[in-house]
């Protein structure tokens, strides 16, 4: 094969290349960009610049080799956004099932903290301490009161630049009394428990984010009892 | 944050998930002398009232429960002769002390019960706890009376009393049916 002919194929053969790998760079990106969670592999970037091949003139000119350029740049760490979260919560808990009999909703409180898991990197964990009161119905002025406290796996959703969701499962425990005012002295009683949780959140920059979120709660003993927190907060990252 | 900081906040984060969990299961169980609380309002069934042990023939006299005197008084002007009260079923003991209820003062216990009701004992001298779980059957106390050889109890609904005849026992109910309810009034008016 004489060089022109050779430099032309290898030309035509790059430029094929070249397009057919973009439509599929550009696949990997759009899905890694629709994906909220963080993926530290480096998607491609592609820049790919191809002149055309020359038309054959009758004279032997030697026809400029196509230049191709590839720019490859790693892209900004997702969990950068979600990396460590100190969040303050108001909770409204409401008993469902057979014990809504029992039990009126009070009030609640709970404090996260959110770091990056070590167990995969899309992903984060979270321990929750929290301070549950109902009321109870058969005798309003004392109360049923639990202090929950979970470990869990955080699953973040993105929605916007602004608006994020979480998506959560815990397991942990909870200590239970009944709080009758004046008692001198409260005996209290542990529970296995899980969670489950699903939120959104709006980041107002600067670190700081307000949210909503639904835990609904699972304590389990030889008697269990289900309770459902609507929950608002904000969030601190750092 | 840099990198070992971080590295040393996840090593701790995981130690106290472990750590958590090892408390969270500990917990898990009956410490000594405590109750499930959950346990005392797993039954929905109405209390079987049957306040009170005492011989036959305790009570003389009774006082009907109306909307301005809502409770049952009970009285005997020889006295209880040790009489109990007992827990009508399970509960827990929310309040204990020296009240006043719609006129009446004295020495006190209430126990709420499973779902929205909760009964109350005035003229006892308690020996159970602010706090206590009680079983059905359990006595709380002696009868003791005020106001002389008087007692009275309360059946509260969502926090108002009511009749209590619809929660009386077949024996209790048996027992008081002998007795002159307000010169022959009624039981509830």
């Amino acid at each position: 094969m004489n060089p022109f002919k050779l430099r032309r194929f290898i030309g035509s053969a790059v430029a094929v290349l070249a397009l057919l790998l973009v439509p599929g760079m550009s696949h990997a990106a759009k899905k890694a960009k629709a994906k909220p969670t963080p993926t530290p592999k480096p998607v491609a970037k592609v820049l790919v610049k191809t002149e055309p091949t020359p038309t054959p003139s009758p004279t032997p000119v030697m026809a400029p080799a196509p230049k191709v350029e590839a720019i490859a740049t790693a892209p900004e760490p997702r969990t950068a956004k979600s990396s460590y979260k100190l969040t303050g919560t108001l909770e409204y808990p409401v008993a469902v099932g057979t014990m809504a009999q029992n039990f009126s909703s009070n009030f609640g409180f709970s404090g996260d903290l959110y770091v990056p898991s070590l167990i995969a990197p899309w992903v984060s964990n979270y321990v929750s301490v929290s301070y549950t009161s109902f009321s109870l119905r058969s005798d309003t002025s004392s109360s049923f009161r639990l202090i929950p406290f979970v470990v869990g796996l955080g699953l973040p959703g993105k929605v916007t630049n602004e608006i994020t969701t979480d998506f959560g499962l815990g397991i942990g425990g909870a200590i239970g009394y009944i709080n009758a005012p004046g008692a001198t002295s409260y005996r209290s009683y542990g529970y296995f428990m899980a969670q489950v949780r699903g939120g959104v959140e709006y980041d107002f920059g600067s670190g700081f984010s307000a949210y909503v979120r639904v835990p609904i709660n699972f304590l389990i003993s030889s008697n269990r009892m289900t309770y459902i927190a609507y929950a608002v907060g904000a969030a601190f990252r750092f | 944050m840099n990198r070992k900081m971080k590295t040393a906040f996840g090593a701790l984060f995981t130690g106290a998930m472990g750590l958590m969990m090892a408390v969270g299961l500990s917990s898990c169980g009956n410490a000594a002398g405590s109750v499930d609380p959950l346990s005392l309002f797993s039954d929905s069934s109405i209390p079987n009232l049957d306040p009170i042990i005492s011989s036959a023939g305790v009570f003389t006299n009774g006082q009907a429960f109306t909307a301005t005197t809502p409770y049952w008084v009970l009285s005997n002007p020889i006295g209880f002769g040790g009489s109990s009260y007992i827990a009508p079923a399970r509960g827990i003991v929310t309040s204990l002390g020296v009240g006043s209820f719609n006129g009446i003062t004295g020495y006190y216990v209430t126990i709420a019960h499973s779902g929205r009701l909760a009964t109350r004992y005035i003229g006892i001298t308690p020996i159970v706890r602010q706090g206590d779980s009680v079983l059905a059957g359990q006595q709380i106390g002696t009868v003791v009376g005020y106001n002389g050889n008087v007692v009275a109890f309360q059946v509260i609904l969502d926090g108002n009393p009511v009749c209590p005849l619809s929660y009386l026992s077949t024996n209790f109910r048996s027992q008081i049916n002998a007795y002159t309810w307000g010169g022959g009034g009624y039981l509830c008016q």
